[in-house]
């Protein structure tokens, strides 16, 4: 998979109104990133069609040139991962029983996890930092603990793109740095694409390559954080008086809410 | 101390409760009233039994009495277990057990009116009807659970617990207008007994509970995916939808051929599961075949005492579960809340 792209996507859920409106976006598979948007503009929905979890009532998402409607589940696992906002365990599972459920796309039905995939799922737990706890319960974790065992869990389905669900959405500024710091190093290093939702303007600005801005199901704009973040434009799409700030000549804006 | 899931150690405690589960077996073919005791048992089991009609007493207690009996208890309890399994997967809720679902309500009712209509003396009449139940109720349930295309748990919930109370109201109208005999029958029947090994044949039921357990076990990986959630599972590669209608027909199946025959045996189907995940965690290829042979062996133990405790009588096994099971329970309880606090 080297693009996946969204075709005049549109969607609602059964009765309701349409939550995406004629989308059409290309993401290429080794770049960061973000999209942003007001509360209930569509992100979260966005993730989910572009899974291919959800189907668009018109339009297509295509994986290069196939629908991700005719590719079966368990290959579009082994393309793409999803980190979900969050995971409530209702049994207790291990961190490191979690992280090779990520291998469960790649093995047969009755298959059991072999050394290499032990090895790939040690790896990811390295890379994220969870290794020390591998045996530790799931449900005894921190908040920020867990995003890194989801994100491991992402690692281990040897994705060529992950996409995110809020990833920090309730963790301090370290784990919050800890987190996109991470990602950038995956994305940099290993070639692997991040699309990531996040409501964290700044941290957006400050991570991604590119920005999608959603506004009422609709892309707004798309482009370099310094292209997309503006101050009109942040002020009319989140109906917020705001300043935006440039460092310098960089082209990493900073949002500052005004009072 | 928890190691990962592999094969052999699947294997190995698979054989470990598979050793447990014979050797509660031959304990409980040398207990009873009936006067065989251990040594007696030992030295029948080294004859055989004769097919000419020369058995002994011994011989007839122990094959035709203790051995289909102590078999029965084996196969509800397994079907009673795996189905918990399944339940508790399926409806992410601990609390889940196989009679959640409304599914002994239909079982129950069906019995209720093979005996209310005094057609329960007749050879099949009462599990063919109390089969029935559960399918109906199983019917049921499906149709007024499922919202779309899709099987929610919670809405599965609401579904079996209406038809449950919706069932129990038909239940108590047969016994308000039932004989003092009949109730007595009744009371019998929704307690739980292992009473008819003798009328059901034993291979056809332990067919059908292999056939159960091999589409349980199919679905043991994806079972472990569910348990982070619905959308994750999707997310990892399950046809989610497609599972959940499996785990909810093998459920109920295999709870309504638990319950068609031997009635209400409470607790089998919710401590057994909880207890393996104690010891050994949640990983469903692990824990589907010990839970499977741990609530046999539970089975036939606690079939063991209720035929036994009491001499000359016997009590029926629900209550000895339940006795079992209820204090377990509250320790569960409590074990959660302290967790969560």
């Amino acid at each position: 998979m080297n693009v996946l792209s969204l075709k005049h996507v549109t969607f609602h859920y059964a009765g309701g109104p349409a939550v995406l409106k004629d989308i059409s976006c290309r993401f290429e598979a080794d770049r960061f990133r973000g999209i942003i948007g007001p509360n209930g503009s569509g992100k979260t929905t966005l993730l989910k069609v572009i899974d291919g979890m959800l189907k668009p009532r018109r339009g297509s998402v295509l994986v290069d040139d196939q629908d991700i409607a005719d590719v079966n589940r368990s290959e579009v696992a082994r393309m793409i991962a999803v980190v979900p906002q969050e995971t409530a365990l209702v049994f207790p599972f291990t961190v490191e029983e979690v992280v090779l459920m990520g291998r469960a796309p790649h093995l047969g039905r009755f298959a059991f996890e072999g050394e290499r995939d032990r090895d790939i799922a040690r790896t990811a737990m390295e890379r994220t930092g969870v290794l020390p706890f591998a045996r530790r319960n799931m449900n005894e974790l921190s908040g920020g603990e867990r995003q890194r065992v989801l994100i491991a869990r992402a690692l281990a389905q040897q994705p060529r793109l992950i996409l995110l669900d809020e990833p920090t959405a309730f963790l301090d500024i370290k784990y919050q740095k800890t987190v996109f710091d991470l990602l950038v190093e995956l994305n940099r290093d290993e070639g692997l694409g991040i699309l990531a939702v996040t409501h964290d303007l700044n941290l957006a600005a400050l991570y991604c390559d590119t920005l999608v801005l959603l506004s009422e199901g609709r892309i707004d704009s798309q482009g370099p954080p310094g292209e997309v973040i503006t101050e009109e434009r942040i002020a009319r799409v989140y109906e917020t008086d705001v300043r935006v700030e440039h460092n310098g000549e960089s082209d990493r804006p900073r949002v500052i809410i005004r009072r | 101390m928890k190691q990962g899931v592999t094969c052999t150690r699947v294997a190995a405690v698979t054989a470990c409760f598979a050793v447990l589960f014979v050797v509660v077996l031959a304990l409980s073919l040398a207990t009873g009233t009936g006067g065989v005791d251990i040594q007696g048992a030992l030295a029948t089991v080294r004859l055989g039994f004769p097919g000419d009609g020369s058995a002994t007493v011994d011989q007839v207690i122990l094959y035709q009495v203790r051995l289909p009996r102590c078999l029965f208890a084996a196969i509800v309890g397994s079907a009673l277990a795996t189905a918990g399994v399944l339940y508790q997967g399926l409806l992410r809720n601990p609390l889940a057990e196989p009679f959640i679902l409304g599914i002994s309500g239909g079982a129950a009712l069906g019995a209720v009116v093979a005996v209310a209509t005094g057609l329960a003396g007749l050879f099949w009449v009462r599990p063919v009807l109390s089969l029935a139940g559960a399918l109906t109720a199983m019917a049921l349930v499906f149709v007024i659970g499922r919202s779309g295309t899709t099987l929610r748990p919670t809405t599965l919930l609401l579904a079996g617990v209406i038809v449950n109370a919706f069932f129990s109201a038909l239940i108590m109208f047969f016994i308000s207008i039932s004989t003092e005999r009949q109730l007595h029958d009744i009371t019998h029947w929704l307690m739980g007994n292992l009473g008819s090994a003798d009328l059901v044949d034993l291979r056809v039921l332990f067919a059908l509970l292999a056939a159960g357990f091999v589409f349980a076990w199919a679905q043991a990986r994806p079972l472990n995916l569910l348990s982070m959630g619905e959308e994750t599972a999707g997310y990892l590669g399950v046809n989610v939808e497609r599972v959940k209608i499996i785990l909810f027909v093998t459920g109920s199946l295999l709870t309504a051929l638990a319950v068609a025959f031997s009635g209400i045996i409470g607790f089998v189907g919710l401590i057994i599961p909880h207890m393996v995940r104690l010891v050994f965690g949640s990983d469903h290829r692990l824990l589907l075949p010990a839970a499977c042979l741990f609530g046999g062996a539970f089975l036939v133990a606690a079939d063991t005492i209720a035929r036994s405790v009491v001499p000359y009588a016997e009590l029926p096994v629900g209550v000895v579960t339940a006795l079992c099971g209820a204090p377990f329970f509250l320790y569960l309880l409590k074990r959660g809340e302290s967790r969560i606090s």
